[in-house]
């Protein structure tokens, strides 16, 4: 249903570099709050569990707080002296700058959590395919092993469980018990992986060059997507380097600098950072509406 | 001709094992942020991208693949079915065994494909490359180890033991930059303290996961060299 998971990997690929670019390499705190509200509204917006988001924001809060106290033991510039200690100040500008580092992280950690949301193994399969045939191969039998592995080891371990062999053991034997049960798991999967060598041999494996699956195809949405990237990413570009925007923590924190280019600096980060949330909206919208229409 | 390629290999295995941490590391300590981060993850992604373009050499050796496969998926398995005790998985041990007995180059696509594959159930981010390029590094010094790791169980432990603190280390060069905005030994310090509990549960856990897999692993590698002929088929074509 999510309309940002049917983009081409590629269309995805620059999109998250770019976000990722932006909110790692952009010290304004401005920037960075709207990098890590664009991250909450689109997970908010692409259906996480409302339970799930709070705990999120909670972490993130505790985070920030937390990289903000450690910056004061190992930065210690700035005028506004809390206290002395050890000889050295600890001042309420590393304090803020990291509680602004602190927001860049947790932001970039929301947009990682939307990404893994929003991207699938298929994704990664489809993008290595073509180039590296062989790499994918690995990367597709493995992701069938997988699930597999999970399942022959809990069977496995259930019935040992069933046999009573956890009955009054302490931690250290029950980890013992536990590797062995991942031991046979691991002897049974590598003798049935060289089965599975000689049936792909059998079957004419490496005799003529491997063919690749595409499932998703380069539609028009995937070009508007990447012109309105670039379009947005080159003009935050032009404003870093103009330094209209430009902001500095030590010795106090303020703006260096607020000039013409600030404004359309902020439209583009902020149409970049909530775009996601929007594509998602406005997907929920016109589905609801296809099912009204049709009522 | 053959030893000449080996020891051909070895030399670029060395060379990319000790310079390109070494490289990371400058970088660190002289680049200001906005250059180190594009730069580590520039040097990171290479590196990945090129053993995997080497790895594509055996494309037509479907043992190869599958083998791969299965440790790797071994690997992303254990770290899922040990989420609940942080930092004590298998995946350490699945990457020395992958290199130890399949070779270097197999070994670092194991530690490489591990990372990535796993991060899609534990979060994909910026630090995905570097999980990727440590462990790889990691199963390619295993397999340069190869022939003395498949004997000796006290060594095989021991290189365990030494590969938690090298990746935890390598990893926290990155954290410190992200974190502090620029990297000095200081917040260098304060960034390997908080890792320490991880650091100290890696290199136990890698003794343990070795220690008690060492033997069978031996023995199922053993059966299968026997079995399906694999080793020899390789060492033929070797000689050739």
């Amino acid at each position: 249903m999510h309309r940002f998971r049917n983009y081409h990997p590629i269309t995805k690929l620059a999109f998250f570099a770019v976000i990722f670019a932006i909110s790692m390499f952009t010290e304004n705190p401005a920037v960075r709050g709207m990098s890590l509200v664009g991250a909450v509204t689109a997970l908010a917006a692409g259906g996480t569990p409302l339970k799930r988001l709070l705990k999120y924001i909670g972490g993130g809060i505790v985070s920030v707080l937390l990289i903000g106290v450690m910056n004061c033991f190992i930065a210690h510039d700035g005028k506004t002296i809390l206290f002395d200690l050890l000889r050295r100040h600890i001042t309420l500008e590393a304090f803020y700058y990291g509680l602004s580092a602190g927001v860049m992280i947790v932001g970039v950690a929301m947009w990682c959590v939307f990404i893994t949301d929003e991207t699938d193994t298929e994704d990664l399969v489809m993008t290595l395919g073509k180039v590296l045939p062989f790499v994918s191969v690995v990367i597709t039998v493995t992701l069938r092993y997988i699930p597999e592995i999970i399942k022959k080891f809990r069977e496995t371990l259930s019935a040992q469980k069933m046999l009573g062999i956890f009955e009054s053991k302490g931690y250290f034997k029950r980890a013992l018990i536990i590797s062995k049960v991942f031991m046979s798991v691991t002897e049974r999967s590598v003798e049935n992986a060289m089965d599975m060598a000689s049936t792909m041999k059998a079957r004419g494996y490496g005799l003529v060059r491997r063919a690749s699956a595409r499932h998703k195809k380069w539609r028009e949405s995937d070009t508007d997507l990447l012109l309105v990237t670039a379009f947005c990413a080159a003009f935050i570009a032009v404003g870093e380097k103009t330094g209209d925007f430009g902001f500095a923590y030590y010795p106090s924190p303020a703006f260096v600098k607020f000039g013409l280019y600030a404004i359309p600096m902020i439209v583009a980060c902020a149409l970049l950072f909530l775009l996601p949330a929007g594509q998602v909206i406005d997907w929920r919208i016109r589905w609801q509406k296809s099912f009204e229409s049709k009522a | 001709m053959a030893e000449r390629n080996t020891l051909k290999r070895i030399i670029a295995y060395l060379a990319v094992a000790l310079i390109i941490p070494a490289m990371i590391v400058t970088f660190a300590v002289y680049l200001p942020k906005k250059a180190f981060m594009p730069v580590a993850v520039g040097i990171a992604f290479v590196a990945v991208a090129a053993f995997m373009l080497c790895f594509e050499r055996g494309a037509d050796n479907a043992a190869k693949a599958v083998l791969a496969a299965v440790f790797t998926a071994l690997s992303v398995a254990g770290r899922v079915l040990f989420a609940a005790t942080p930092g004590f998985k298998p995946v350490f041990a699945m990457t020395i065994f992958a290199g130890a007995y399949l070779g270097g180059e197999t070994g670092f696509m194991v530690g490489a494909f591990s990372a990535l594959l796993s991060n899609f159930f534990f979060g994909q981010g910026g630090w995905t490359i570097f999980q990727m390029f440590t462990w790889g590094l990691i199963g390619l010094v295993a397999g340069l180890l190869g022939p003395i790791l498949r004997k000796h169980t006290a060594i095989l432990c021991t290189v365990g033991f030494f590969a938690g603190p090298m990746f935890s280390l390598v990893i926290d060069v990155w954290s410190t930059v992200w974190i502090f905005g620029k990297f000095s030994w200081s917040s260098y310090l304060v960034t390997a303290m908080n890792a320490l509990p991880f650091t100290i549960m890696y290199a136990v856990s890698n003794v343990f996961f070795l220690l008690i897999l060492a033997r069978p692993m031996r023995r199922t590698m053993n059966r299968i060299t026997v079995k399906y002929g694999l080793l020899h088929q390789k060492r033929r074509l070797d000689r050739r």
